[in-house]
């Protein structure tokens, strides 16, 4: 029962219900992989999730059901029979001996192109699907980045920017929601965590020990935006700084800020 | 430990879905009497649209017919595996519309529309196995203190985030977190020996 972590076991009932960050997510999979007791933990809770469903069961419409069986009948191989073939128009200028092999060769012919419209069919729907679940991809990130903007433009946000410390020149800006608690960070020129490792966020109180924030890598373009974080009101924070930690993150910072800012007004 | 197995007489889903995979349209029709109730009310209640669930529903009774094969019995149950396909498809179909924050209240839904988690009304159904079951779901939600409630609700129905359940509530992200471990784990322990495939 030792083969993970209570960190990661702690995760696998947010897993099952999708709650984790991408960040969690990521970690909590590659643990996943070689864990048989988390992937039966996962297992269990995906069976908790089937469960609660049944609380607010209720009848689906009428004719839903026959509208399911249409629709895997038309999903279904076309049926293939030899008797129209039969019946196809050069029998009737073949002599009877010739039939036979005319006849299998219109059948033979007759099975290629089902077999052929079936594989063009099953292509085309396949495409239609993916296009369409690239579609409601770009759709989700489109209403997440307008979510976004609007969070920017809300009353009461106001911009740090993080300046660098090292040679290298990130930009990496904190907007913060003092009125909902919250902040979005910004991440320019900054290169991607080296593997194994992963940026922190860290919120600096007025007194006392920086406050374990997000975790996150940027894209290999040296971009990242992250949304949502957290800024507790009753936590006195003044500041934000940036650090490079073993994946996973640390409670409390292992190595010096690659950046840090403290907000305007505090 | 299973009070609430099968009926004997009950065919197991793993098995109606044997006979799917084998193509016979007769296994699906009972393998949607069986779940098609409660995977329609949660699409409904998480797309918030009748037309909506209809389609989440047979997407994933189609795929089921389609994937039947490739089903791994070790990895769930069926019907967890079908939970899993209408969650997400709903809750890809909401986010993609930009509709999440719509079902906060549950006040725009249909006047029939499924009550709040915890608030079900279990008398409802006719069969003696589903009522029980449902009684003893909505008992152990009814357990369960109000902050944790809203919390599941909130990932389950909503598909929020830890942090986007923690900002919704305006409480600190480690506080969620620890109130959903702690109530999923409250509800696995209340609600195993009802599990469809007590086995897992």
């Amino acid at each position: 029962m030792s083969d993970a972590p209570d960190s990661m076991r702690d995760l696998a009932p947010a897993y099952a219900l999708g709650a984790l960050s991408p960040e969690e997510s990521r970690a909590f999979e590659a643990a996943l992989t070689g864990s048989p007791l988390l992937q039966r933990e996962v297992a269990e809770f995906r069976e908790l999730g089937a469960l609660l469903a049944v609380e607010v069961e209720q009848s689906p419409p009428e004719g839903l059901k026959a509208r399911l069986l249409d629709r895997v009948r038309a999903e279904k191989t076309l049926p293939l029979s030899p008797g129209p073939v039969g019946e196809a128009p050069t029998a009737r200028i073949a002599s009877r001996r010739s039939l036979v092999p005319i006849l299998a060769l219109g059948f033979a012919a007759a099975v290629l192109l089902a077999v052929g419209l079936r594989l063009q069919v099953g292509a085309l729907k396949d495409t239609l699907r993916a296009r369409d679940s690239a579609l409601a991809e770009r759709e989700a990130r489109l209403a997440e980045r307008e979510a976004t903007l609007n969070a920017l433009l809300e009353p009461g946000v106001q911009l740090t920017t993080l300046t660098a410390t090292g040679q290298a020149p990130p930009v990496v800006q904190v907007y913060w929601d003092r009125i909902r608690h919250t902040a979005i960070l910004h991440a320019l020129r900054l290169p991607p965590a080296p593997a194994g490792r992963t940026y922190q966020l860290w919120l600096l109180p007025k007194q006392g020990k920086p406050i374990p924030s997000r975790l996150f890598n940027t894209e290999a373009a040296g971009r990242q935006l992250v949304t949502g974080i957290p800024v507790p009101g009753d936590q006195n924070v003044a500041g934000f700084a940036l650090t490079v930690e073993p994946a996973g993150g640390s409670p409390q910072p292992t190595s010096q800020p690659i950046v840090a800012g403290m907000a305007p007004g505090t | 430990m299973a009070s609430l197995p099968l009926p004997a007489t009950s065919e197991p889903d793993r098995s109606l879905l044997e006979r799917i995979a084998g193509g016979d349209e007769s296994a699906l029709s009972r393998l949607y009497d069986r779940h098609a109730g409660a995977l329609y009310a949660a699409a409904y209640r998480i797309a918030g649209e009748r037309s909506d669930a209809e389609e989440i529903v047979l997407d994933a009774f189609a795929q089921a017919w389609r994937e039947a094969s490739r089903f791994r019995s070790e990895r769930g149950s069926v019907i967890a595996w079908l939970t899993v396909i209408c969650r997400s498809r709903a809750l890809d179909l909401v986010r993609a519309r930009g509709r999440r924050a719509r079902a906060v209240s549950g006040a725009s839904l249909e006047p029939d529309a499924p009550a709040a988690m915890g608030s079900g009304d279990a008398s409802q159904s006719g069969d003696p196995e589903r009522l029980e079951r449902r009684k003893v779901v909505a008992d152990a939600l009814a357990a369960l203190s109000p902050p944790q409630r809203e919390a599941i609700e909130l990932a389950y129905y909503e598909g929020l985030s830890h942090a986007e359940i923690a900002e919704r509530l305006g409480e600190p992200l480690g506080t969620v977190k620890t109130r959903v471990r702690l109530a999923m784990q409250r509800l696995r322990d209340a609600l195993r020996p009802y599990y469809f495939e007590p086995s897992v």
